[in-house]
C-alpha cells in the first residue's frame, strides 16, 4: 500500500480530539455527524486556520515547519460560506477563460468573467468557490459541506466535477450531512460524535 | 505681550456661564434631557481647568526635571486609557491599553523632543513651559486618531473575516490579505487631521492662535506658532496611526498567519 498524502497525529481542535486520519492521494474521505461536533473545526485545523494541537503531515513535510501560505495553497479549506474580497469573477479565477469546460460542467454562465459577484445566486457563487480552489491545483481539498443549498441537479453535477479532481490525484476531505451523498461519494466514510471519530 | 490687553474678569466668566441657561433651556424645551449631564459637564470643565492652573503654575515656577517627566508621564496614561475608551471593539487584556498607548507614547515624545530641540529651544530644554503644553495639543489630536484607526481596524475585520479567512484559505498571506483593511484604517484616522489643515483659517480659527492673539500676541507670531504645531500635530499623528495600526495589525494574527479574532474584546455599545 501507499504512504498516506495527509496523515495526522494526535490532532485536537478547540472541540474535540485527538484525531488520527490517513488520506491517500486520489481518495476521497467523508465526514459525517451532528452540527456542533466540530467538523468545521478538523477542517480547519488541517488547513491550520486555527491554533490546534498535535501535528499534521503532507507527503512527510510538517504542517508546523512549512511557510503557512503554502501549505494553505496545497490543503485548501473551502468554506460552507465563501467570502469574496474582490468585486468580479474573474479577479477570483485566474485566467477564466481557460476554464470554460469547469464553468459548463458547474452550471455557471459562461460570460461570468466580467461580471460582479453580487450578480451570481447564493447557489452560484458556491459553485464559483469551488472552481476558485480548484484552480490553484491543492493536493488536499478540505471541503465544507459543498453541495448544502443547492438543488439535486446542481449536487450532482458537482459531484462528477469533484470526481474528475479525484480521478486527477486529488484527496477530498468532504464533510456532509447527507448519508446518500456519503455513500455515493467516498471511498472511506468517517463518523465524528462527541466519543471521536470512528470509520464507518 | 501687549500690556493693555484686557484680563478676563471672574465676573465676565460668569456673564459667559449664562450662555449654558440657552443650552439648558433648548434641552428642556426639547426633552432632551440633557440640562443634567450638560451641568456635570460644565462643573467639571471648572473644576478640571482650575486644577489644570494651579498645577501648571506651580510646575513652571519650580522647572523641576522630575516634575515635569511625571506630569509628561500621567498626559501619556491618561491619553492611553481614554484612547481604549473609544475603540468599540479594541484588543483584549493589557494589549487594548498597551498598543494605542505605546504608539502615542512613542509618537508623541519623538515629535515633543523634534520640536524642543530644533525649533522651540527653551532653557532649560525640558521647560515645562513649552513642553507640557505643546504635548498637550500633540495628544488631543492624536488619541482621537490612533482611536478612529484601531476601531476601523479591528471593526471591519471581525465584519469581513469571511473574506479574510476566504484569502488565508487559498494561501494568501496576512498582511496581504489585511491590507485594504489596514489602508481604510489609516485613512480614516487621518482625515479629520488633513481636514484640520485645510480648514484652518479659512473655516476656523485654532484655539491656540486666538488665545494667544486675545492676550497680545501680534497675529503674525500667533499663526506661526500655529502653523509649527499644526505640522507637529499631523507629524505625531502620522507616526502614532502607523505604529497603531500596524501593531493591532500583528496582534490579529499569530506566527501562522491566522486571523485571530479570539484576540479581540468584547464589542462596546
Amino acid at each position: 500500500m501507499s504512504e498516506p498524502l495527509l496523515t495526522t497525529r494526535d490532532l485536537t481542535t478547540a472541540v474535540g480530539g485527538p484525531f488520527e486520519l490517513d488520506v491517500f492521494a486520489g481518495q476521497c474521505l467523508t465526514i459525517m455527524g451532528p452540527s456542533g461536533v466540530g467538523k468545521s473545526l478538523l477542517l480547519r485545523a488541517l488547513a491550520d486556520l486555527d491554533p490546534h494541537g498535535g501535528e499534521v503531515w503532507l507527503q512527510g513535510a510538517r504542517q508546523s515547519q512549512t511557510p503557512p501560505a503554502l501549505w494553505r495553497r496545497r490543503v485548501l479549506y473551502v468554506p460552507a460560506a465563501a467570502g469574496w474580497w474582490a468585486d468580479t469573477v474573474s479577479e477570483h479565477v485566474a485566467e477564466i477563460g481557460k476554464h470554460i469546460n469547469d464553468l459548463r460542467a458547474l452550471g455557471l454562465p459562461l460570460d461570468c468573467g466580467d461580471w460582479p459577484v453580487t450578480r451570481l445566486s447564493s447557489g452560484e457563487k458556491q459553485r464559483l468557490a469551488l472552481l476558485r480552489a480548484v484552480t490553484l491545483t491543492p493536493q488536499v481539498l478540505l471541503l465544507d459541506e459543498p453541495t448544502a443549498n443547492l438543488d439535486a441537479d446542481s449536487g450532482l453535477a458537482i459531484e462528477a466535477w469533484l470526481a474528475a479532481c479525484k480521478n486527477r490525484g486529488t484527496a477530498l476531505v468532504w464533510v456532509t450531512h447527507d448519508a446518500v451523498q456519503a455513500e455515493r461519494v467516498a471511498d472511506v466514510r468517517w463518523g465524528l460524535d462527541a466519543h471521536g471519530l470512528k470509520r464507518i | 505681550m501687549n500690556e493693555s490687553n484686557p484680563t478676563v474678569t471672574y465676573g465676565a466668566l460668569a456673564l459667559a456661564s449664562l450662555l449654558l441657561l440657552v443650552h439648558a433651556g433648548l434641552s428642556t424645551a426639547f426633552g432632551l434631557k440633557l440640562a443634567r449631564p450638560l451641568l456635570i459637564a460644565a462643573v467639571r470643565m471648572f473644576v478640571q481647568l482650575s486644577l489644570l492652573a494651579v498645577v501648571l503654575q506651580w510646575l513652571f515656577a519650580t522647572e523641576s526635571a522630575l516634575a515635569t517627566v511625571l506630569t509628561i508621564l500621567i498626559m501619556l496614561g491618561f491619553a492611553s486609557w481614554e484612547t481604549w475608551r473609544r475603540i468599540g471593539r479594541p484588543l483584549a487584556g493589557r494589549r487594548g491599553v498597551l498598543v494605542p498607548g505605546g504608539a502615542i507614547a512613542a509618537a508623541g515624545l519623538a515629535t515633543l523632543g523634534y520640536a524642543l530641540l530644533t525649533q522651540v529651544s527653551p532653557q532649560p530644554w525640558y521647560a515645562p513651559r513649552y513642553s507640557v503644553p505643546i504635548l498637550g495639543m500633540i495628544l488631543g489630536s492624536v488619541m482621537n486618531a490612533v482611536a478612529l484607526g484601531i476601531d476601523s481596524l479591528t471593526q471591519n475585520a471581525w465584519r469581513e473575516r469571511l473574506n479574510i479567512e476566504a484569502q488565508l484559505a487559498q494561501g494568501v498571506p496576512f498582511t496581504a490579505a489585511t491590507r485594504r483593511l489596514v489602508q481604510r484604517a489609516m485613512k480614516t484616522a487621518l482625515m479629520p487631521t488633513m481636514n484640520l489643515m485645510a480648514a484652518t483659517g479659512l473655516v476656523m480659527m485654532p484655539g491656540m492662535m486666538t488665545g494667544q492673539i486675545l492676550t497680545g500676541t501680534s497675529p503674525h507670531e500667533a499663526i506661526k506658532y500655529q502653523m509649527m504645531i499644526i505640522l507637529l500635530v499631523a507629524g505625531a499623528t502620522a507616526l502614532a496611526v502607523f505604529l497603531a495600526v500596524v501593531g493591532t495589525q500583528r496582534d490579529l494574527t499569530d506566527d501562522r498567519q491566522r486571523l485571530r479574532l479570539d484576540r479581540l474584546g468584547a464589542e462596546r455599545n
